[in-house]
């Protein structure tokens, strides 16, 4: 239940072992490699080199990744559609991580394909600036028939549109059709005008002498003249446009079908690029080190229970290699890596993770996160029926993709809490939101309300399921000091974190006697109550005062403590957000149920059709809102209240070489671990 | 002077009013912001969705208030059950913790979760932070809600 122990490894080796040793410690994955200190007579020789070489071909491999996926959203258009629905290569992509666990060895072997994979992705650049090339050809050539479609019905060629010796000849679109201004003139003559889609076409011959003028007058109503002198008549210059363009358009088109076919590589550019991501980590780690002329020098984390393993790997591919192992030292920073069975990893990956990480040295908090997470969970949930289509849905999820390695962690999750919120559900009579009267109306219900022994609707049921929910926030606030206790312990904090801790263990247990002693009317019990919380007062006083010389500083530490019993209650009321969450949802369940039976009455065999769509989407809408609000509240009474007690999450998470890939999940040789 | 009926029912319309103003109010601050971040970057929707979301929940706990109320009142069996002036006023101070606090919780639990989703855009790792952040001020409209609730149900207010 503890972090797991680590052990300091101190690796010297002949350079010419280097890339083996650090091969072998990244397809085992279970060693962190620590920053190695300045040493005397040793220098850093960064691979400056090699890095960039690596870098390139990653950026290559994430081009052709990305590539793909722009590509994916292109072919998905319905001008596609008949040509990929037979491409099924097509169909099998996907972008984020593969469901796929293998070892480094499997993974390794990737490379010997690179240089056909690297080719692969030569093509796809070229076909890129093809396509960036048929983009912008695009892009003219339809700005050109825009700018010549208003000429189409001209049936002169463009070249012939020139002034004459006396007259000049003036051709172009106006905004508006307005002509009127050109009346107080008397040498022209408007040969055309029609109205056109930019505006309204004008050919107007004019004499010379007036040409500046009309000119002015035309610009003056937004006059384009037509820039084009080609030796065609526009009509035909559009029509071999257009077929440019639909050509480009044809080519395009083919060039995204290949990259189509190209679909089934993307599995290989991501193994290649996560094998080159390894690399890139190892180079790195080289560049880093220290070492001489002959020799290198390596740090780094282990598990303690994989201290034998490591060691023999490394003696079978370097055997003249020298492996010191020692413990960590008080002021080493030491990453903490937690082992928890695949259930309790599910709460630790959802919830724990996200506000961070155990300090080394310290408890895990995840079994007890799982704990108590799925017990509110289904408190606040707190419909059997919701939960029954939570845990089905995730356990059907987890049956049909079968992730590998833990990636299911968040349905695991749901599963667990769905089925806390059918117990909790149960015995609150929660059911789909159906009230006790509809409930028994049907053999089923009948039964089903035999289990149920708290009503949230009912006066007196009220008030024990709110102290119930406060008593299940005390418990968690009472594990919450417990553990901080046994932190301080083990830091050898021995009196302040029994005086601190425990003390309010002792007035939640002596509270516990005295609520006790109320429901058995027994003084004796009542007694015991008072004397065990006195006891946990005094404590607190104690703990406040120890460790001052000054009467003035022992005073103010124990009015601190005292004062700090404020927050505490605090906590314990904050807990009363398990029995609100627990109402809204039961209400508006039954809410729903209401206005939906009411229909047949109101709307007569229409009714049927509206109460099928009230209760299928009301009940969707409670059931994604109430979970939202559960999960959102839940993790606040774990991060705020329970972790606030002895949870700093301040802990650096193990981080072994040669596990930070991006696509595959690789698989490890962590074996069972000894705690400390 | 109004009867008692109508006077309860007053609370409900202030439970129900004021908070779905509240979460309107809340919901479409964060909705604003989150807009501007999906026009950057579309695959924050889920994230700053459930920041948006997150004031929508005061408008719920007032319904629920104002259906506990019409509960009391024996609405469905198609007459409202009829209660002195002093049992109304009484019914509608009940409702007010839930009204007062849906309300203003809704506009600043609106106006952190805005702030949330600004953290979400440069920082998505952090959604949960921000989610964290942003149900603190809801605690009070929950506070509010228990108590409306066991004031309106538990007593008989006739």
């Amino acid at each position: 239940m503890s972090v797991v122990s680590m052990r300091k490894l101190s690796v010297i080796g002949h350079k010419n072992d280097r890339r083996s040793i650090l091969r072998t410690i990244a397809s085992l994955g279970s060693v962190e490699i620590a920053q190695t200190g300045d040493m005397s007579n040793t220098y850093i020789n960064k691979h400056l080199g090699e890095q960039e070489e690596i870098s390139q071909k990653l950026a290559r491999l994430n081009f052709a990744i990305s590539f793909l996926q722009e590509s994916s959203k292109e072919l998905k258009k319905s001008e596609f559609s008949s040509d990929v629905k037979e491409n099924q290569a097509f169909r099998i992509s996907k972008f984020g991580k593969e469901n796929v666990v293998m070892s480094y060895e499997e993974l390794s072997n990737i490379s010997s394909d690179e240089y056909e994979i690297l080719a692969v992705i030569d093509k796809l650049s070229n076909i890129n600036d093809e396509l960036t090339d048929i983009k912008s050809k695009k892009s003219r050539i339809t700005n050109t028939i825009t700018q010549m479609r208003p000429y189409e019905s001209l049936d002169i060629k463009f070249c012939d549109i020139k002034d004459t010796k006396n007259c000049s000849f003036f051709v172009g679109v106006l905004e508006k059709e307005d002509l009127t201004a050109l009346s107080t003139l008397q040498s022209y003559c408007v040969v055309k005008t029609e109205i056109v889609e930019s505006g309204f076409l004008v050919c107007i011959i004019s004499h010379k002498d007036d040409s500046s003028t009309v000119l002015h007058l035309l610009q003056s109503n937004g006059f384009k003249r037509c820039p084009f002198t080609d030796a065609t008549l526009a009509k035909v210059k559009v029509a071999s446009l257009s077929d440019e363009l639909s050509a480009l358009e044809k080519r395009r088109h083919e060039l995204y079908l290949n990259v189509s076919e190209l679909f089934p590589r993307l599995k290989d550019f991501k193994l290649l690029y996560d094998y080159y991501k390894i690399e890139h980590e190892k180079i790195s780690i080289m560049g880093d080190g220290r070492e001489t002329k002959r020799a290198f020098i390596l740090d780094a984390w282990i598990p303690s229970h994989s201290e034998d393993l490591v060691f023999s790997a490394i003696m079978n591919v370097a055997p003249s290699t020298n492996c010191f192992f020692r413990d960590p030292l008080n002021d080493e920073r030491v990453p903490s890596l937690v082992m928890n069975s695949k259930l309790v990893r599910a709460f630790g990956d959802n919830i724990t993770a996200t506000f961070g990480t155990a300090e080394y040295g310290h408890i895990d908090p995840n079994p007890f996160v799982m704990f108590f997470y799925c017990l509110f969970f289904g408190f606040m949930f707190s419909d059997a029926g919701y939960g029954l289509i939570m845990t089905l849905a995730c356990s059907l999820f987890l049956l049909i993709k079968k992730p590998v390695k833990n990636s299911g962690g968040f349905f695991v999750m749901f599963g667990l809490c769905g089925v806390s919120t059918v117990v909790w559900g149960t015995l609150f009579g929660g059911w789909f939101g159906l009230t006790t009267e509809q409930l028994e109306a049907f053999g089923l219900g009948r039964a089903l309300l035999t289990l149920k022994i708290l009503d949230p609707m009912d006066g007196t049921d009220i008030l024990i399921m709110f102290g119930l929910a406060l008593g299940l926030g005390i418990v968690q606030l009472a594990t919450g000091f417990t553990l901080n206790g046994i932190n301080s312990i083990r830091q050898k904090k021995i009196t302040s974190g029994i005086l601190d801790n425990f003390s309010w263990v002792a007035i939640f247990l002596g509270g516990g006697f005295f609520a006790l002693s109320i429901l058995l009317n027994s003084s004796a019990i009542k007694t015991t109550g008072i004397v065990i919380i006195l006891i946990g007062v005094a404590m607190l006083l104690a703990g406040g005062a120890i460790g001052k010389k000054n009467p003035f500083a022992m005073l103010g530490g124990m009015f601190k403590n005292l004062y700090g019993a404020i927050n505490v209650f605090a906590d314990i009321l904050s807990y009363s957000r398990i029995f609100s969450l627990c109402l809204t949802a039961g209400i508006i369940g039954m809410v729903i149920n209401i206005i939906a039976g009411m229909m047949p009455t109101l709307l007569g065999f229409a009714g049927y059709i509206a109460a099928f769509v009230i209760y299928a989407v009301g009940h969707l809408f409670n059931f994604g809102i109430n979970a939202l609000g559960v999960y959102v509240h839940n993790s606040r009474l774990q991060y705020v209240e329970f972790f606030g007690k002895f949870f700093s999450g301040e802990g650096h998470a193990f981080s072994p070489l040669g596990r930070k890939t991006k696509y595959i999940y690789l698989s490890d040789s962590l074996t069972q671990p000894k705690t400390k | 002077m109004l009867s008692g009926t109508a006077w309860a029912l007053i609370g409900m319309g202030l439970a129900v009013g004021l908070s779905g103003i509240g979460s309107s109010i809340g919901v479409s601050k964060a909705g604003q912001v989150a807009s501007g971040v999906i026009s950057e970057d579309p695959s924050k929707f889920m994230k700053c969705l459930i920041l948006q979301l997150l004031p929508a929940t005061q408008g719920l706990y007032g319904f629920v208030i104002g259906f506990v109320v019409l509960l009391k009142l024996n609405i469905f069996s198609g007459t409202l059950t009829a209660l002195s002036p002093y049992g109304g006023l009484a019914m509608l101070g009940a409702c007010l913790p839930m009204a007062i606090a849906g309300l203003l919780s809704g506009i600043y639990q609106g106006k952190v979760a805005a702030a949330g989703i600004a953290l979400v855009a440069k920082r998505p790792d952090e959604n949960i932070k921000a989610v964290t952040f942003t149900i603190m001020v809801e605690t009070y409209a929950l506070l509010g809600l228990l108590i409306s609730f066991i004031a309106v149900y538990i007593p008989n207010y006739a």
